[in-house]
């Protein structure tokens, strides 16, 4: 069964710092669009739903059409991790996102308080000032009959891309370097990329 | 090289584990540490107020990383959602992670509703350290109340945060007194929450 | 009766960084005790070109009929000279902080003491980030671990 899911870490100000599509449907172009939509609606929700709880993960809270929106909020309030899916696993999901709250906290994506309003993910704008960027990602995608181990195409540090904030690193790139790494690795696709 | 063949070395640190907790770290090394960071800060000042608020920005990132990790480590991945709660955290769980100890009191403040200070008879980074006259009222607290502003910012109660000197009778030294003032919304939330 | 007279602390190059009063007779202004510390700083360089076996670490203890001078050097911060005396050239010379105290003939654990106060400096002037080295000490939590540890050695002493 073909499935469609698509992951985002959304930060403080509502600036999305990680975007992942997984699955194994055939991609729509208008998709990644439909998705960011579908996502970003849902943002408003989570905000009044969060305060309401103190538990992270906050299941399902939003669907459109038969694609769901689960939402897991850190201990950051601001910090929203979003996983659209059409496939039922809640505990899968649960799982996942644990995973990548742990992945988060040792990686902590961290904003100055200058900078909040600043559309430049921080960490990838500190990196930069070493004239390195190394993004590491991890994804592994833990649902058994869910959505399974895609061929995730990574979409990391698109917007400081799109926003001219990288110089020197052209998008197609960046974006051949996923794919070669994508294809060497099995299930659990870890990318790095130095520039 | 120190440490070789005790700890296990991690290539990555997503590798390593996040529980393990409660490492201590020698004192001397933190606050000769902490005494770069003052001295550096100190160069790239004019005024003590410029000071003041580098030393609580260092402090914020701290903060910011230290709520996300002890909400997963010591709260079993519970978020604070309430306003006391969150202060408790503050002055319990961070305290006790970062100074070894809870913090010597939690007070609401006589005069402001949105007030609450949380008082240390000897502030950790403070032990070493001695104010020159001409430098008045700074105090290096000012980092520990940027830890204080970036875990209630980062759990969504955004406040001013101050160090002070408060000096006690009968003692020679002043205690420290890290002033919380919250943010009117935050009161606001509070009441809706009941 | 005070047991201990004075205390002084002076920098690797000679100059009087700290000094402190504790007996009511044998005051000394600021420009005696400074001339005091750069005295003591060149005979303790002088005492270690008198040692016939190289590596003399200097004076440690002066013994007169009215005062005994402890003194204690610090194990880091040292620096070599090239000079020439009594004709002779030499190259290498061990110049630390040093701390002595000036006491009563007699007094004894002046070493722990000193090594007491060492620990103070090293903990409340080292480590305060407002102080630059080499420089007088201005640091008010010196000061007062410093009385603490002076009147602790009193009582101890008055206990004997």
């Amino acid at each position: 069964m073909a499935t469609t899911a698509c992951f985002v870490i959304v930060s403080r100000n509502d600036i999305p710092i990680y975007e992942a599509e997984v699955g194994s449907a055939a991609k729509r172009e208008d998709a990644a669009q439909l998705h960011q939509f579908i996502l970003h609606a849902a943002l408003d929700i989570v905000q009044d739903l969060a305060w309401t709880t103190s538990a992270m993960y906050l299941k399902a809270i939003d669907r459109f059409n038969d694609l769901v929106v689960s939402v897991y909020v850190t201990a950051d309030i601001h910090t929203r991790l979003m996983l659209l899916h059409d496939s039922r696993n809640d505990d899968g999901i649960k799982s996942f996102f644990q995973e990548v709250h742990e992945l988060y906290i040792k990686d902590c994506p961290y904003e100055t308080p200058g900078e909040v309003d600043s559309p430049v993910v921080s960490w990838v704008n500190a990196l930069r000032s070493l004239n390195k960027l190394t993004i590491v990602v991890q994804v592994r995608v833990v649902c058994s009959g869910g959505f399974g181990h895609g061929n995730g195409r990574v979409l990391v540090a698109r917007n400081s891309i799109d926003r001219g904030n990288l110089p020197g690193v052209s998008r197609s790139k960046l974006s051949a370097y996923f794919d070669g790494c994508d294809r060497g690795t099995m299930g659990i696709p870890t990318i790095r990329a130095h520039f | 090289m120190i440490g070789v063949g005790k700890i296990k070395q991690y290539s990555n640190v997503l590798d390593k584990p996040l529980s393990k907790g409660k490492q201590e770290v020698s004192l001397s090394a933190f606050a000769f540490l902490f005494s770069e960071l003052v001295q550096y800060n100190q160069t790239q000042v004019d005024n003590i107020a410029e000071l003041e608020r580098r030393l609580e920005d260092a402090g914020y990132a701290v903060g910011a990383r230290v709520l996300e990790l002890l909400c997963h480590r010591d709260k079993g991945n519970r978020r604070e959602t309430r306003l006391l709660g969150i202060l408790s955290f503050v002055h319990s769980t961070v305290w006790k992670v970062l100074f070894g100890k809870v913090a010597d009191s939690l007070e609401k403040g006589t005069e402001h509703e949105d007030e609450y200070m949380i008082s240390e008879k000897e502030l950790l980074v403070n032990r070493f350290i001695s104010i020159p006259k001409d430098m008045g009222t700074f105090n290096c607290g000012a980092f520990v109340a940027g830890i204080v502003r970036g875990v209630l910012d980062g759990a969504g109660f955004p406040a001013v945060v101050t160090a002070h000197f408060v000096p006690v009778e009968g003692q020679q030294r002043p205690r420290t007194t890290i002033l919380i003032k919250f943010a009117e919304e935050v009161l606001r939330r509070e009441a809706r929450l009941g | 009766m005070a047991a201990i007279y004075s205390l002084y602390i002076i920098n690797k190059s000679g100059g009087l960084i700290f000094y402190k009063d504790y007996g009511s007779s044998g005051r000394m202004d600021t420009n005696d005790s400074l001339r005091v510390a750069s005295l003591w700083h060149s005979m303790h360089a002088i005492s270690q070109q008198l040692s016939p076996i190289s590596g003399c670490f200097g004076i440690e203890l002066l013994q007169a009929d009215t005062f005994d001078l402890h003194c204690f050097q610090s194990l880091t911060g040292y620096i070599s000279l090239l000079f020439f005396f009594l004709s002779k050239k030499v190259t290498r010379m061990i110049q630390g902080t040093k701390f002595f105290v000036v006491c009563e003939p007699g007094t004894q654990h002046m070493e722990g003491l000193l090594k007491h106060i060492y620990e103070l400096y090293t903990d409340y002037v080292l480590k305060n980030p407002f102080y630059e080295m080499e420089m007088p000490i201005r640091c008010e939590l010196f000061d007062i671990n410093l009385t603490q540890a002076i009147q602790k050695d009193r009582v101890a002493l008055l206990a004997r």
